[in-house]
């Protein structure tokens, strides 16, 4: 079977249009990532770093499998002192931190808490965050009109 | 009649293998062991045992080392018996149900449980041995977080990156070592990733001796802190 002339321009623009396609996709989908990381290497991370890092536990878990019973004052004599941070429940929990700070709730918490209370604290659509921030805001609020007052008070 | 024989026993491996598809998954309990970096290259072990009932949607972690712990997370309570007797109680933050024991159980670890909370899939792209999925969250909750990534190679999970809504990434887990215990697929192991202050921390949790489906020992998956 033979392709006419016009039937093989009509492939030949398809195959254009899809190639056009998926490389708009590809770029589309690359455009949305941060700072133009490829979606592929957004899934990197130093893995030999991590693992340098974590080899003081690796070791002191392998010696808690072949020490089961071992007291924790036998391990500082073994020298695994080091890592003898004692349990924290954080590790259970999606805890607060720095990294989490909302700015903004902090500044409605900081700087205008009697509105924030309403936008912030007890609005549903906020997030834990957001309210955490919010109420750190309040107290560092009162904590530094608290110096203030006091420096105020004692230079007067 | 020949014909009828080989349509019957299709049949019959088709239905079989539908049976076990459908197997349900409710309990699953292990051993674990959770080694973490902190701040100012510090580093934790935490070992223990921890185990899941879905239908009661409690964990539980018997913490073995660096002491004795057991921490139950219920609904919106997280509740801490130390080896002192001491009892501490706090809002818990996470949702069980969102655990990656509930969506191994359930068989949504595929999609992360994305579907079920009402994300969108937006698009699927194919880089190398890897199928990568974008997933935008429901309207309500465009401004409280980004979009999620999920990448699968060979149908499983294998990475999930969040995105803050202002694209930048918020952390990244992974699941690896898949094992298949009683027709049950679960990553022996599971990589968290977050950055603070430009360098990366990591937490590598790890479970062995995976029980699936125990039947009995009900107070293992039922244990109660009184107060």
């Amino acid at each position: 079977m033979h392709l006419s002339s016009m039937d093989s321009k009509r492939l030949i623009l398809a195959y254009i249009v899809a190639c056009t396609m998926m490389l708009f996709s590809t770029v589309q989908l690359q455009a949305d990532t941060p700072e133009g990381q490829s979606t592929a290497s957004m899934f990197e991370f130093d893995e030999t770093r991590m693992n340098d890092q974590l080899q003081p536990a690796v070791e002191l878990e392998s010696y808690l499998n072949d020490h089961p019973e071992v007291s924790m004052t036998h391990l500082e004599g073994q020298g695994f002192s080091a890592i003898n941070k004692g349990f924290d429940n954080r590790t259970f929990s999606a805890g607060f931190d720095f990294d989490d700070m909302e700015w903004g709730a902090f500044a409605w918490g900081f700087c205008c808490w009697p509105v924030g209370f309403f936008t912030v604290a007890i609005n549903d659509e906020t997030t834990k965050d957001e309210k955490a921030s919010y109420w750190i805001g309040v107290v560092v609020s009162a904590v530094v009109g608290g110096l203030a007052g006091g420096v105020g008070a004692t230079v007067n | 009649m020949r014909i009828q024989l080989t349509i019957c026993f299709l049949l019959g491996l088709f239905l079989s293998g539908g049976s076990l598809q459908a197997q349900l998954h409710y309990r699953l309990k292990a051993d674990f062991s959770i080694k973490e970096t902190l701040s100012e290259g510090e580093v934790r072990l935490t070992t223990g045992v921890v185990s899941y009932d879905l239908s009661l949607n409690k964990l539980i972690y018997h913490i073995d080392f660096p002491e004795k712990t057991t921490i139950v997370i219920q609904d919106s309570l997280m509740q801490t018996l130390d080896s002192g007797g001491n009892l501490t109680e706090v809002l818990n933050q996470q949702d069980n149900r969102f655990s990656i024991f509930a969506l191994s159980l359930q068989s949504q670890l595929a999609d992360f449980g994305l579907k079920t909370v009402g994300f969108v899939l937006e698009e699927v792209t194919r880089e190398g041995d890897s199928v990568i999925s974008r997933w935008v969250p429901p309207t309500h909750l465009e401004k409280l977080m980004g979009p999620i990534i999920l990448s699968h190679r060979k149908k499983v999970l294998e990475g999930v990156v969040f995105l803050r809504p202002d694209g930048s990434i918020r952390g990244k887990q992974f699941f690896r070592d898949y094992q298949q215990i009683d027709n049950l697929s679960f990553p022996a192991q599971l990589i968290q990733v977050s950055e603070r202050d430009g360098s990366e921390q990591y937490k590598v949790t790890e479970f062995k001796n995976v029980v699936v489906n125990e039947q009995g020992n009900h107070e293992v998956y039922d244990f109660t802190i009184l107060d």
